[in-house]
């Protein structure tokens, strides 16, 4: 039957969770507690720091983000039923302290504590990073790349780390590179925003925006890679770090 | 042949940028502004649609806006793209397709709320949160360029309105009145969002104005709002700015006197932000009658000599005439039947109240309705014809008091107005002469009286208009007659505009969730 | 000078279905699951033709709203009529309370629309949108996964809930006349499939992803009781093909469900329908043994008994959770020079199959997906035999397709006047790894984890059935999704509807597949269809919570 679904199934056979123990989600003690918790009982499938294993991701998926604390509740205190995912016998208390812990795992990094130095991040990030070529921060930078103003504040820093690290895991939809051979006889390089068998919406290296019509376009070629390229070996670890620590901190709303 | 005008559109796209001076133009290919022009007027000179060919529009594109369930924002449109807000998000769309080029979404503002809509300047699109920020985006890749936090939600304030582009300045205001906030009205800086000036609608302690209120109390928690967008006059550089209700709304006990600058136009030096006139309409209103309805900059020959003239149809039921240059009150006219609150307006341009109107704890019968004889939902005018297009709303309401000590920033303390079951409200669209307050023709509007629709008016003399079943329609302006409807199937709660790209001309609308655009049907060519 | 504005009349007079209609092909309105009974959704509509459907435009659109505060935002005052049934609170939606989305095939009835989303329906005025009534049942739980439409018998309306009811309501008030629990709910069963009415029987079938038996039920039209059971794998000792179980305990709890309508052919007066996959779904306990009849299989009963006539099975011992749901398509036309009664089916296997409708006789199987590498063999009958290296093991096997399938229930379609089977068609890559190796398997869908690989590309494909060779295809841009979105439309004049993955309606010439005409109504979650009324042929789809009518103005 439907596969992709059943993970919520039975769900719905469980009444509403106590709620008057979700006060402790705010709490760091709790975050941390969950941290334990999750070590213990749930590394074994979710995997040591909940990217995933045997069972789903709990660091990108939807699944978490999405779901409200009632959801992550239930799923946690009595399973999935029809997958692996089992009930717990834990008291409610320490499954609002596992559900602290994934919530902090899927929290903005600009929310989370992230070590590293600031201020020599920003120097690679205008200088040896050579990330303003394709990234904007606040206007200054390129347009090939996601704008990076609001970075910190609406993703997880996990993300942020990879899209450093390992930035053709995950593709940023809407930035697929992209040369147009338009009938005209001009060409265009840049990133496509959108593509569908009707129309095309490029952007290209000066900042320029393209609304095309299929019937315009003579040739194309469009890539699946990234053209982000890995800071994996291109910087040393603390580097990395100092990068990841001032990506963490951009958020739009601090800026005030 | 279509192909080279659409490459020469892109090569001017790419370099082009929305000057103060192209603002000045008012509406053409481009609808700049919340209203289309400064003047607020909303008459485009667009004339492909005329009342000839009206019967021929056709849907061009529909889009819709995720998640959306009451959308209240005129679209803005600049060269092909189009802008629309929702709580917290801007879309910009292929105005010929209504394919989505980017979105905008803060997703850490604070709640939800309805957005009006966006401004536009330089390269730039500006929208207010829910919360009170002004956000700067570039305009073609939806990229932040800064966010502005301009009040604080802990003091009661949000923000719904459309900013309102001048010069080298974004102006915006804010609401929470209805819960006693204080109202202001703040200039930006355009490219740094640095605040220039702000003006707040309640004078301080001391000040001329602040004697109006009884108590110091209301003086920091008064209300009078500043929740719409405004026009603008750039040849005395002044901004017509709207200001709401005094707060308690429904109990006028504690707050003694006229209660400026609540229920008023204001008029304020565009540079500066000091306040050049004000004009109150309901001097201590105690029926929630913000006076956040249009005004309507027109110049027009009255008593005989040329005037720069303002009008201002108001909630409480009577259309103002005022000099704008110095807020004279030269006449109001009732534009509505059910209105029962005052007996006329005085040659000072002062309510003749009948006793007896005021909300009762055991309730009071009045008319207009709390939702007022008019809205915020846009009029419109066409010069050619002289006619201001207006919807109205025929209306009473029962109306409750409580004296209850008001709590600011907890609503409206107990008290407001309430419907009339064996009485339905009734909107009619009426064309009014502004100068004899004459009604030329009406359009009748039936329908459960839960529309919040709005006009747009053309030189092709046809005046497009949301009805109170969901339809959008186009009729004569001259006449009133029916040329065409389109049924979105859902309560209209925004105001039409019209636009051109590629030599075709659109009109475009938001339902609850999705937004229109029209044109004449054109058979396809291979 | 006042305005007379006139209101449509709305027509709130006893619209009924006369049975009769459904056994004709498809003409004006559009009174069940696939139109008509043949499952081809073809229709003989010519108003839009391939040379003026570039000019179609939109002539409505309305917004609908799940659950009962459906008033609020953009309803205008009370909004439409609300009714409300059901027997639990309305709160436990699984996960899936929060977006409307229509996955129904609408009927169309006499000039109102009538359609479905779990707990919900609806009746709109066919021609301006205008919602007449809606009906919501307040539920009891249970997967709420999507709603394949409403069954109409006369002025009655049949719908399945999730918590399995099947619930009669009047279509002129959409008030409830009673509800009837079809499935124990008890046991995780949910209901999605539309309703079919042939005669004086109410079809009804029910999902369930854990391990229960599958069947089919007759319900009666006026009280809804049980007419006649047909369950999809052997209930007890001596019953045929319980030699193809390890033991009746796995044959009785094998699964084989029935959540997608089938065809019906009035001349035999068979009813036949596809099988869901065996349970557990990918571990081979002792207990299924064999080839697990009658799951994955097409399956052809009387329909005024319940009695099998026929059956044939693609997929003997399926291990990949590869239903052979979708609807099967009847057609009568030539085969190797003879004229034949045959049913056409497209499965998410990534094979099409051709049957003999009077027999079960096989007539024709071929791949559809190039990728599709699990099959080890095809053996004389024509069933798909696979290859145990392909099943989920602890190393892992990557095989094509995904579980989601080559294709799934979104329909396929045909039509005469090219003689080609369309399709909605996916080419994808996953791991499977068994996590359970306990022998005696897993739970349902339990013992193992599949992992996405990659997605090759997504296309409506056009199908000769007489060889079985691709006519056309037509690649969408991007991968991931199914081209043809949710499902397929023909018309006469060779047109054929479907959706994209970017959220457009496209017409194609139905001989080469040449694009004719989009609109971008969004991502377009039912099949097309099309009616017509008032001297318009409205083409109809919708797209999550909306419906958009298109016409040539």
């Amino acid at each position: 039957m439907n596969a992709m679904l059943t993970w919520i199934l039975l769900l719905a056979q469980v009444g509403p969770p106590d709620f008057s123990k979700s006060n402790l989600m705010k709490d760091p003690a709790s975050v941390e507690a969950g941290r334990r918790l999750f070590a213990s009982a749930c590394s074994g499938c979710h995997g040591p720091g909940g990217e995933g294993g045997r069972g789903p991701n709990l660091m990108s998926g939807r699944q978490v983000r999405r779901s409200d604390d009632a959801t992550l509740f239930n799923s946690v205190k009595n399973g999935l039923p029809g997958t692996d995912m089992p009930p717990t016998k834990l008291p409610d208390e320490q499954v609002w302290q596992l559900i602290a812990f994934l919530r902090a795992l899927n929290a903005p990094a600009y929310e989370v504590i992230v070590s590293g130095n600031e201020a020599a991040g920003r120097e690679i990030f205008l200088g040896k990073g050579g990330c303003m070529k394709c990234h904007a921060v606040s206007g200054q930078g390129g347009s090939l790349g996601p704008d990076l103003t609001n970075l910190g504040g609406s993703r997880p820093l996990n993300q942020i780390r990879e899209a450093v690290l390992e930035p053709n895991k995950r593709l940023a939809e809407g930035y697929q590179p992209a040369v147009l051979h338009l009938k005209s006889g001009k060409t265009l390089t840049g990133v496509l925003r959108d593509y569908t068998n009707y129309t095309f919406t490029l952007v290209d290296n000066a900042g320029s925006l393209y609304l095309l019509r299929d019937s315009e376009v003579a040739d194309r070629q469009i890539t699946q890679k990234s053209p982000m390229p890995s800071y994996q070996d291109k910087l040393t670890k603390q580097e990395q770090q100092d990068l990841i620590k001032y990506l963490s901190r951009l958020s739009a709303r601090s800026t005030e | 042949m279509r192909f080279g005008i659409w490459m020469t559109l892109l090569a001017a796209t790419s370099v082009a940028q929305v000057k103060y001076e192209d603002i000045l133009q008012g509406p053409n290919q481009h609808w700049l502004t919340y209203a289309g022009s400064y003047s607020g007027q909303r008459h485009s000179p667009l004339s492909q649609i005329n009342a000839a060919n009206a019967r021929n529009l056709t849907t061009k594109w529909v889009y819709h806006v995720p998640d959306a369930k009451k959308l209240e924002a005129t679209p803005i449109v600049y060269d092909g793209i189009l802008y629309v807000t929702n709580s917290n998000q801007l879309h910009a769309l292929d105005a010929r397709t209504g394919r989505r080029i980017w979105v905008y979404r803060d997703e850490q503002a604070e709640g939800q709320r309805v957005n009006r809509g966006a401004a536009i300047l330089g390269d730039r699109v500006y929208l207010v949160t829910t919360d009170c920020h002004l956000v700067a985006l570039h305009r073609k890749t939806g990229a932040i360029l800064w966010h502005k936090k301009y009040a604080d939600t802990k003091d009661g304030y949000f923000a719904t309105m459309a900013p309102f582009a001048v010069k080298d300045k974004i102006i915006v205001g804010m609401g929470g009145g209805d819960s006693g906030a204080r109202g202001f009205l703040a200039a930006m800086s355009a490219t740094t969002g640095e605040e220039v000036w702000r003006l707040w609608t309640i004078p301080g302690k001391g000040e001329p104005g602040s004697e109006t209120w009884s108590r110091e109390f209301s003086l920091k928690w008064g209300g009078a709002g500043t929740w719409l967008s405004g026009t603008y006059d750039p040849a005395l550089n002044l901004l017509y700015w709207t200001t709401g209700n005094p707060w308690p709304d429904f109990y006028g006990g504690d707050r003694a006197g006229a209660n400026l600058y609540s229920d008023s136009l204001i008029a304020v030096d565009a540079d500066t932000g000091k306040l050049k006139w004000y004009f109150q309409f309901t001097p201590h209103d105690t029926h929630d009658w913000d006076a956040q309805s249009w005004p309507v900059l027109v110049d027009l020959v009255y008593e005989g000599k040329p005037r720069k003239l303002v009008l201002h149809p108001n909630r409480n039921g009577f259309l103002y005439m005022l000099d704008r240059v110095t807020g004279q009150f030269l006449k109001a006219t009732q534009f509505v039947d059910k209105l029962d609150w005052a007996t006329g307006i005085d040659a000072q341009g002062r309510p003749v109240l009948v006793p007896g109107k005021d909300p009762t704890p055991g309730g009071t019968r009045a008319c207009p309705a709390v939702r007022g004889a008019a809205n915020w939902m846009s009029p419109s005018f066409n010069p050619a014809t002289g006619l201001l297009y207006l919807p109205t709303l025929e209306q009473c309401d029962i109306y409750f008091s409580s004296t209850k000590e008001p709590k600011p920033m907890i609503g409206f303390a107990g008290t407001g107005g309430e419907s009339i079951p064996a009485e339905p409200g009734k909107f009619m669209l009426r064309a009014i002469d502004p100068c004899t307050g004459r009604r030329v023709w009406e359009y009748g509007l039936p329908g459960p009286a839960t529309a919040w629709a709005g006009t747009v008016s053309t030189a092709g003399n046809v005046v497009f208009f949301g009805d109170d079943n969901g339809q959008l329609v186009a009729a004569d302006a001259r006449t009133g007659k029916h040329l065409w409807h389109f049924g979105t199937s859902q309560n209209i709660t925004a105001s039409p505009i019209t636009y051109s790209v590629d030599g075709k001309q659109y009109v475009a609308i938001c339902s609850a969730s999705d937004v229109f655009a029209f044109g004449l049907f054109e058979p396809a060519v291979e | 000078m006042k305005h007379l504005f006139l209101l449509f009349p709305i027509l709130l007079s006893a619209q009924a279905l006369d049975p009769a209609l459904l056994t004709k092909p498809l003409a004006n309105d559009w009174p069940t699951y696939s139109g008509d009974y043949s499952g081809q959704r073809y229709s003989r509509l010519t108003q839009i033709n391939q040379t003026n459907v570039k000019n179609l435009t939109l002539a409505w659109t309305t917004r609908v709203s799940n659950g009962p505060s459906a008033a609020g935002g953009g309803r205008f005052g009370g909004g439409p009529p609300l009714i409300v049934g059901g027997e639990g609170t309305g709160e436990l939606t699984g996960g899936f309370g929060g977006g409307t989305n229509i996955r129904a095939s609408i009927l169309q009835v006499e000039g109102i629309l009538y359609f479905s989303t779990p707990d919900n329906a609806w009746a709109v005025d066919a021609r301006d949108g205008r919602v007449l009534w809606h009906y919501y049942w307040k539920t009891k739980g249970g997967t709420h996964i999507g709603n394949r439409g409403l069954g109409m018998w006369g002025k009655w309306l049949y719908m399945e809930t999730p918590d399995d009811y099947l619930v009669c309501l009047d279509a002129a008030t959409g008030k409830e006349r009673w509800h009837k629990p079809i499935a124990d709910f008890n046991r995780q069963y949910f209901s999605t499939m539309a309703p079919i009415v042939i005669g004086n029987h109410v079809i009804v079938g029910t999902g369930n992803d854990l391990d229960a038996p599958g069947y089919v039920q007759a319900r009666d039209p006026e009280t809804g009781d049980v007419q006649w059971t047909f369950y999809t794998t052997p209930q007890k000792k001596g019953d045929p093909g319980l030699e193809t179980w390890g033991t009746l305990e796995g044959a009785k709890l094998g699964a084989g469900n029935v959540w997608i309508p089938g065809s019906y052919d009035p001349e035999t007066k068979l009813y036949i329908f596809g099988t869901g996959n065996p349970s557990p779904s990918y571990t081979n306990p002792k207990s299924r043994d064999g080839d697990n009849l009658y799951t994955c299989s097409l399956v052809a009963i009387h329909v005024d008994t319940g009695k099998m006539a026929w059956y044939y099975q693609m997929n003997p011992h399926d291990t990949h959770d590869w239903d052979s749901s979708e609807t099967p398509i009847l057609v009568d036309g030539e085969f190797k020079g003879k004229m034949r009664k045959m049913v056409l089916h497209a499965d998410r296997n990534g094979y099409f199959y051709v049957v003999d409708r009077l027999t079960g006789e096989h007539l024709l199987t071929s791949k559809f997906s190039d990728t599709v590498n699990w099959v080890k063999s095809i053996n004389a009958k024509g069933q798909t035999i696979r290859d145990p290296a392909k099943d989920s093991i602890i190393a892992g096997s990557l095989v094509s397709p995904n579980n989601y399938g080559a294709t799934n229930w979104p329909p396929a379609a045909y039509s005469p006047d090219t003689g080609l089977f369309y399709v909605p068609q996916s080419d994808t890559y996953a791991m499977y790894y068994l996590t359970e190796t306990d022998p005696r398997g897993a739970m349902g869908l339990g013992g193992k984890d599949e992992q996405m690989v990659a997605s090759l590309g997504s296309y409506l494909t056009a199908i000769d059935y007489k060889t079985g060779k691709i006519a056309w295809r037509h690649r969408y841009p991007g991968t991931g999704g199914f081209g043809g979105g949710n499902g397929i439309l023909t018309t006469a004049s060779k047109l054929v509807f479907a959706g994209d993955m970017s959220g457009n309606i496209v017409a194609y010439d139905g001989a080469n597949g040449k694009i004719l005409w989009h609109s971008r109504p969004g991502a377009i979650s039912n099949a097309p269809q099309t009616y017509m009324l008032d001297g318009h042929q409205y083409l109809l789809v919708a797209a999550g919570d909306a419906l958009f009518a298109y016409y040539l103005q």
